[in-house]
């Protein structure tokens, strides 16, 4: 399967999800790789903690040098091995997690045809090795998005499950942008029907992400006054009528991420550890993450309602 | 364009790197559908067996290169001339892409230089080497850590690994992950009646397996049938010996027989080695048996499998279950 991880606005909190989303899926024993395709900036080698690569791959090795055709193979990193956090050997009974990590200096480029074709052997080529590819885009429409929609459009006969998660924050400004990214004219949607994807199946396979979120009668907001805690209950159930029409609701919405201390500080990942032992962490955004990770494979929250 | 007519130099070394996977298909292709898949070049065709294994192997693919030769001393070499290529399907069901090239140093007294490209492609596989490198220096450059920049017969191979996966005929169903394998051949000219050392076998940390054999090279086919034979061999090893090991890690231990099951149904009746090889080659699996033992592996790997069925088949009947897949699957072994 290969999941692929969008936005429309930036500091969404998609990479830091999707990392841990990989790490998590990877802990419940499946082989999972993870590709940094946000060409402009690649960071996924900082939220794993795989210092050489904290800011992308240093040697011409990486993605967007392979999507050029520079190099044969694109650099692979054994997330397992080279985590700072971790005890450098894959834990008991989890799958392989591998990062496939950006080019430092990448930015971004035209797409060619030449290139969209090394993008789907790619993804051929993984599909053999691991059952979870997860590919972190950057935020926003960008040439990286459209080449992978394209490549993964065209896999072939059988080919892999292609499924979207498209993350926004908990405002109105965020919900008509995620809505614009999928539904827009020149949306996900549509994209995937000029490829020649079937609009029901399109729109089938793309789910969202909460992030950020507080739920009025969280814990958190315990100490708000009386008139605070009623102008947000008001808020947040304009902004469920709000997702409802611009369909964003309950049925298209396959994961909420608590707003967590943690992730706002540092985007990193969350080891149960950090829940159990330091406590920095929130036991609900690790069971997010953990609800997450299930139901990407999970048939029934993809088929249509 | 002027040819040069005269015969080349005797190559003294050839190296081979090939690729090894599952064919992206839910079950093993019969020799029709291997022919199809392998008809890379139109006319020329392709070569099938079915005893006492299935084997098709297509035509060779030939690639003219023009670049540097892998120095472990990092010296200047370069190599000019032709790299062959071809896909194999073993059983129908495990796909391989070889790529090999007999390297021949400069004739001697006669400067080493650019000679017309038909010259070059009379010779499919041979590599002119322009500059001053030994045999032993280009082995080792080879089988050590791949540098930018250096011939890179893993990328011609895989580019053709990439064909035979994205052939249209294929329904594109891959009944379990596993890893593509990276073998790496370097075989060393004896002469006819040369004495030749020990094979020497060994995984690095990356991975990349690489066997290094003296053997006369008047039949580079027969050493690259070899090679991929031997890398087949290995990917087997290599898929069953992690199907193993996982099924002794804690979460694993649900759903263990439908983990084993692909394998057992599609992989285990594949081990047959030497079956292709010829018989003047046979001492090169003789050496692999005593070390690293590749059959004593296997049927350790073939045992544990069995153990895990027995138990399972005991489970369910004293559950009250009828363990007849696992009984199946037990037959098959």
């Amino acid at each position: 399967m290969i999941v692929l991880a969008t936005s429309d606005k930036g500091g969404t909190g998609r990479s830091v999800t999707t990392t841990n989303v990989a790490y998590r899926r990877a802990l419940q024993g499946d082989d999972v790789c993870f590709l940094d395709f946000d060409f402009g900036s690649p960071t996924a080698g900082a939220i794993l903690d795989v210092e050489s690569v904290s800011r992308g791959i240093k040697m011409g090795t990486g993605l967007h040098s392979y999507l050029h055709g520079e190099t044969a193979e694109p650099a692979r990193i054994d997330v397992w091995r080279h985590a700072g956090w971790s005890g450098r050997r894959r834990p008991l009974g989890a799958g392989r997690l591998v990062l496939l990590p950006g080019d430092e200096g990448g930015g971004e480029f035209p797409v060619d045809a030449a290139m969209i074709e090394r993008c789907r052997q790619l993804f051929l080529g993984l599909a053999e090795e691991f059952s979870i590819i997860l590919v972190d885009l950057s935020a926003g429409r960008s040439y990286a998005a459209e080449l992978v929609q394209e490549a993964t459009s065209n896999l072939g006969s059988g080919g892999e499950a292609v499924r979207w998660l498209v993350f926004h924050r908990w405002t109105r400004q965020h919900i008509l942008a995620a809505h614009g990214l999928v539904f827009g004219e020149r949306g996900i949607v549509n994209n995937g029907v000029q490829l020649g994807i079937d609009r029901e199946v399109m729109e089938d396979s793309i789910r969202f992400v909460r992030t950020a979120v507080q739920e009025p009668d969280s814990a958190q907001l315990s100490l708000l006054r009386p008139a605070q805690a009623s102008w947000l209950q008001r808020c947040h159930e304009e902004l469920l009528e709000l997702a409802a029409r611009r369909r964003l609701g309950r049925s298209m919405m396959i994961g909420a991420i608590p707003l967590d201390p943690v992730l706002q500080w540092r985007e990193q990942i969350i080891r149960d550890l950090d829940v159990r032992s330091t406590q920095i962490a929130n036991p609900e955004t690790v069971a997010a993450f953990e609800d997450l990770a299930s139901k990407l494979t999970q048939q029934n929250y993809w088929a249509a309602v | 364009m002027t040819g040069d007519s005269a015969p080349g130099p005797r190559p003294t070394l050839l190296l081979v790197e090939a690729r090894t996977t599952l064919l992206r298909h839910s079950h093993a292709v019969n020799p029709d559908m291997a022919r199809e898949i392998l008809a890379f070049t139109p006319a020329a065709s392709v070569r099938t067996t079915s005893r006492p294994l299935a084997r098709a192997v297509s035509p060779d693919t030939v690639e003219g290169v023009y670049c540097r030769l892998p120095s472990a001393a990092g010296r200047r070499t370069d190599g000019i001339g032709t790299v062959a290529s071809r896909g194999v399907l073993i059983g129908g069901r495990i796909a391989l892409a070889s790529s090999r090239t007999l390297i021949a140093a400069g004739r001697p007294g006669v400067p080493a230089r650019r000679r017309g490209w038909f010259t070059h492609l009379a010779n499919p596989g041979v590599l002119e080497q322009i500059g001053r490198a030994d045999d032993d220096d280009l082995a080792r450059g080879f089988t050590g850590p791949s540098r930018p920049g250096v011939l890179d017969l893993a990328a011609i191979a895989s580019r053709l690994l990439d064909r035979v996966q994205a052939a249209t005929m294929l329904d594109g169903t891959i009944p379990l992950r596993t890893a593509r394998t990276r073998f790496r051949f370097a075989v060393h000219d004896v002469g006819p009646h040369g004495s030749a050392p020990s094979p020497s076998f060994t995984i690095d940390d990356a991975g990349v397996r690489t066997l290094v054999v003296h053997a006369a090279l008047d039949a580079p086919e027969q050493l690259a049938t070899l090679c991929e034979e031997i890398a087949a061999h290995d990917w087997l090893l290599t898929t069953m010996q992690r199907l193993v090991d996982g099924l002794d890690e804690p979460p694993a231990r649900a759903g263990r027989i439908e983990r084993i099951a692909p394998a057992v149904e599609q992989l285990l009746h594949l081990w047959m080695p030497g079956a292709h090889s010829e018989p003047e080659l046979s001492w090169v699996w003789s050496a692999l048996e005593r070390r690293p033992g590749f059959s004593r592996q296997w049927a350790s790997i073939v045992a544990r499998i069995r153990n895990e069925l027995d138990l399972s088949i005991l489970r369910a009947l004293s559950d009250g279950a009828e363990p007849t897949h696992q009984a199946r699957l037990r037959r098959e072994l």
